[in-house]
């Protein structure tokens, strides 16, 4: 027999092991999880607790969890015919369901969970959080779980550090059961406060009641809002509803114990963090849930609350938050403009800065192209009038020579005439009257010419040191438009140190403009050949500087060399032939020497060359 | 020395140029008309007393250019200078240049006939000096060593006994020289002697 009890033992337990096994690690198998709360569904604490457990068992990777949850809503005493119902409702739920764990959250769930192991399966492992304290409980051996403490004493002196004035500690709780048994708690605590504060405990009324109470309290007082889940009146609450009313009504700062209460109304104090409670009775849960069997020795008691403000209630009381104990967090901190868009605030004004370099650079550009544009359109016209003066100039120069030179033979040959004729022979005194006459017409006519052309007459050239380098650069950077439109290459050979000549620098760069007008009439004729100007300066003896323009264009015969600086003289078609008769003028008012030269290839070169002046007039 | 002058026309205008002659032919001078100044560079220098009216303005080297050559070739031609239009900076430059006159045309004639006469008074006169600087060259190679020696210190104003004590021969030796070289040299007397030595010029007054 006994020996047949040990073969069934040895045959069955294997088996046994074997589905227990397959049931803690089949990944496959969704896992049951029955998450009980006692009370309403919607309260703060159980939302936040709730919310953290949940993610942190969903966490587990690899299997998947079913949770049931039940949010009983307990009266607070219910009947026998409530719980005879609450007991059957729970065995026909989950008889067919096979749990693997089960979340109490807060004492009465946890009452409730282990006053039903027999409906819920009495195998079930069950972890708590919220509980304060469960060494009351005589918890069976595969029951965990979070404990809750609440930090009144921390709570207290954090006020005493904000508020060292205090004399005065109103504690404040409302007359439900777990109201009841804080209070009684913070009392014992408090036991131990310091000697020189007065407590007064507000308890056992309505809502209304403690808040004409907190209306009421002198300066130096602080209230501390233990719990308030129930009033007088008979009215289910939540701490933080309580909170909002009374927080309306107090003329002190209320400190609180509960997470929940934290934006509600209180100034803050070292909270129980529920969603701490969630997340570590979350981790025991996993490590339940992965088949390690854990027990009342496992409870969790350390480190779930957290020292919490709200600066707005700082603010409010007028509290320094330097005072606040190491590590508090700071809650509902309202940014000044500047921390709160700081990095919108430096973009804007980084681009508004950018922006008003652009323009900044744009303007500048603008102006310096609009002055550029001044001096260019100043020179132009300068060079026009210039222009225009030296032609009409050079034209009354130019009819006086070409008069004169008749006038001359005239006058010489009545002269010569009056000179041959016998004034004894017949009509010879007549002959010569008639003589004379043309001779004083001549010489009349020859005095008009004189006085148009002082009228005309160029004005004298100006006498300023000029650096003709920079006068021909002048006028290519004038020319370089016209240029590059004809499609001609120019090639600058300017010597560097050149003598300075002295003369009128409006008028020399006339002649460089002529000259370099000409090379470039004389290359668009286009035949097709090279388009290259070159100009050149060179110190050269007797003269202090020789420039030379050089085209390489149709050039001219070898016999029209020597005629093309006379007046109307021109190789162009539509030329008037004043250019270089112009040009000629200037330079030899200047005491330089113009000619010009074929080139042994194709085009011409003009040299030009400049003297001092000085050494021919003074 | 008796030649006859000759009036050169250079202009490159041929009506002008006919007028003028005739102007110049009408006053008894001999004319050559020339249409430009290579023309003129190019024909053989005449050995007569000359003038030059040049036109400025011309094809060519210029009046100015001919005026710079001939300087160049020392060709002594006194130039008067006729424009068609004369500015101030041309005429200053011309004149510096040496010319006898610089004339506008038209010109009246008798302003011109003594611009001409005057260039040919002028030429008449350097001919005069360079054949009389001729003259006295000639004469003065005809001395000996010693007699220039003398000479030389005798135009200084020195005394017979001076000048042998400073040539370290006798005072009557100095006389004899000094007596030769006088007739060689045709000088009536010590002042003329000092001004043809004194157109001889540095060269010959310093010793070779």
């Amino acid at each position: 027999m006994r020996s047949f009890g040990v073969v069934v033992a040895a045959l069955v337990w294997p088996l046994l092991a074997w589905t227990a096994h397959a049931t803690a690690a089949d990944p496959d198998q969704p896992r049951n999880v029955l998450v009980l709360y006692a009370d309403s569904r919607l309260l703060p604490a159980i939302v936040e607790g709730d919310t953290a457990f949940r993610s942190t068992v969903a966490s587990i990777p690899g299997v998947q969890v079913v949770f049931h949850t039940e949010f009983l809503d307990l009266p607070p005493t219910p009947s026998a015919a409530y719980k005879q119902r609450l007991r059957d409702l729970l065995r026909v739920k989950y008889q067919d369901v096979h749990l693997d764990l089960i979340m109490a959250f807060a004492p009465r769930a946890l009452r409730i969970a282990l006053d039903h192991r027999d409906e819920l399966g009495p195998t079930v492992p069950i972890v708590f959080a919220a509980v304060d304290s469960p060494e009351d409980l005589e918890l069976p051996g595969d029951v965990t779980g979070v404990q809750m403490t609440i930090s009144a004493m921390d709570t207290l002196e954090a006020a005493l550090r904000l508020q060292p004035e205090t004399r005065r500690v109103v504690v404040v709780a409302g007359s439900g059961g777990l109201d009841q048994r804080w209070v009684a708690a913070v009392r014992v605590v408090f036991a131990d406060a310091p000697t020189h504060l007065e407590f007064t405990y507000v308890t056992g009324l309505s809502l209304e009641a403690v808040a004409t109470r907190l209306a009421g309290l002198p300066d130096g007082t602080i209230v501390l809002l233990v719990a308030f889940l129930r009033d007088t009146d008979g009215r289910n609450l939540s701490t933080p509803e309580a909170l909002q009313r009374l927080a309306k009504s107090s003329r002190v700062p209320i400190y609180g114990l509960g997470g929940p209460l934290m934006g509600e109304g209180i100034v803050g104090g070292r909270l129980v963090n529920f969603e701490s409670q969630g997340t570590q009775a979350g981790r025991l849960a996993v490590r339940v849930l992965r088949g390690e069997k854990l027990g009342p020795a496992d409870i969790v008691t350390k480190g779930a609350n957290t020292y919490m403000f709200d600066w707005r209630q700082l603010r409010r009381w007028g509290l320094q938050e330097s005072r606040l104990p190491p590590g508090s967090v700071i809650r509902f901190r309202e940014l000044s403009a500047w921390e709160r868009y700081r990095w919108s605030i430096i973009g804007a004004l980084a681009l508004v800065l950018l922006e008003s370099v652009l323009i900044g650079a744009l303007m500048v550009q603008r102006s310096r192209r609009k002055r550029a544009e001044a001096e260019t359109s100043m020179q132009r016209n300068q060079l026009a009038h210039v222009q225009r003066v030296t032609a009409v100039g050079e034209l009354a120069a130019t009819l006086a020579h070409e008069i004169n030179q008749p006038l001359g033979a005239i006058v010489s040959n009545a002269e010569a005439a009056s000179r041959l004729v016998d004034p004894a022979g017949a009509k010879g005194a007549e002959l010569r009257e008639t003589l004379g006459d043309i001779i004083d017409d001549g010489q009349r006519a020859s005095e008009v010419i004189r006085r148009l052309r002082v009228m005309l007459r160029t004005g004298a050239p100006e006498h300023a040191p000029c650096d003709v380098n920079r006068l021909i650069a002048d006028v290519l950077h004038f020319l370089a438009a016209d240029l590059a439109r004809a499609e001609i290459s120019t090639e600058l050979r300017l010597q560097e140190g050149l003598p300075v000549v002295r003369g009128d620098r409006v008028q020399l760069q006339q002649v460089i403009l002529n000259l370099v007008l000409n090379a470039e009439d004389a290359m668009a004729d286009g035949d097709g050949g090279p388009r290259r100007l070159i100009v050149e300066t060179a110190a050269r003896a007797p003269g202090p500087v020789e420039i030379c323009v050089r085209d390489s264009g149709v050039g001219v015969k070898d016999g029209d060399v020597e005629r093309i600086f006379e007046p109307f003289v021109t190789t162009k078609v539509s030329g008037l032939g004043m250019g270089l008769s112009i040009s000629r003028s200037i330079v030899e008012a200047h005491g330089g020497t113009i000619r010009a030269e074929r080139n042994p290839d194709r085009g011409l070169s003009v040299h030009v060359r400049l003297t001092v002046r000085a050494a021919h007039e003074r | 020395m008796s030649a006859e002058p000759v009036v050169y026309v250079v202009d490159d205008d041929a009506s002008f140029r006919k007028a003028v002659s005739r102007l110049l032919r009408s006053a008894g001078l001999e004319v050559e008309a020339l249409g430009s100044a290579r023309e003129f560079l190019d024909r053989p220098a005449e050995d007569r007393p000359s003038c030059l009216v040049l036109d400025i303005r011309m094809p060519g080297p210029s009046g100015m250019d001919l005026q710079a050559a001939l300087r160049e070739a020392q060709r002594d031609i006194p130039i008067i200078f006729v424009t068609g239009h004369g500015d101030v900076s041309t005429g200053v430059r011309a004149m510096k240049g040496g010319a006898v006159d610089f004339l506008e045309k038209p010109f009246r004639g008798q302003d011109f006939l003594a611009c001409v006469e005057r260039g040919i008074a002028r030429s008449r006169q350097s001919r005069l000096e360079r054949a009389e600087r001729a003259e006295v060259e000639r004469r003065f190679a005809t001395l000996t060593a010693r007699e220039r020696d003398v000479l030389r210190l005798v135009v200084t104003g020195m005394l017979n006994k001076q000048i042998a004590r400073d040539l370290g021969i006798a005072e009557q030796t100095v006389k004899i020289h000094r007596g030769h070289a006088t007739q060689k040299m045709h000088a009536g007397s010590v002042p003329e002697l000092i001004q043809m030595v004194g157109r001889l010029g540095p060269r010959a007054s310093q010793g070779s």
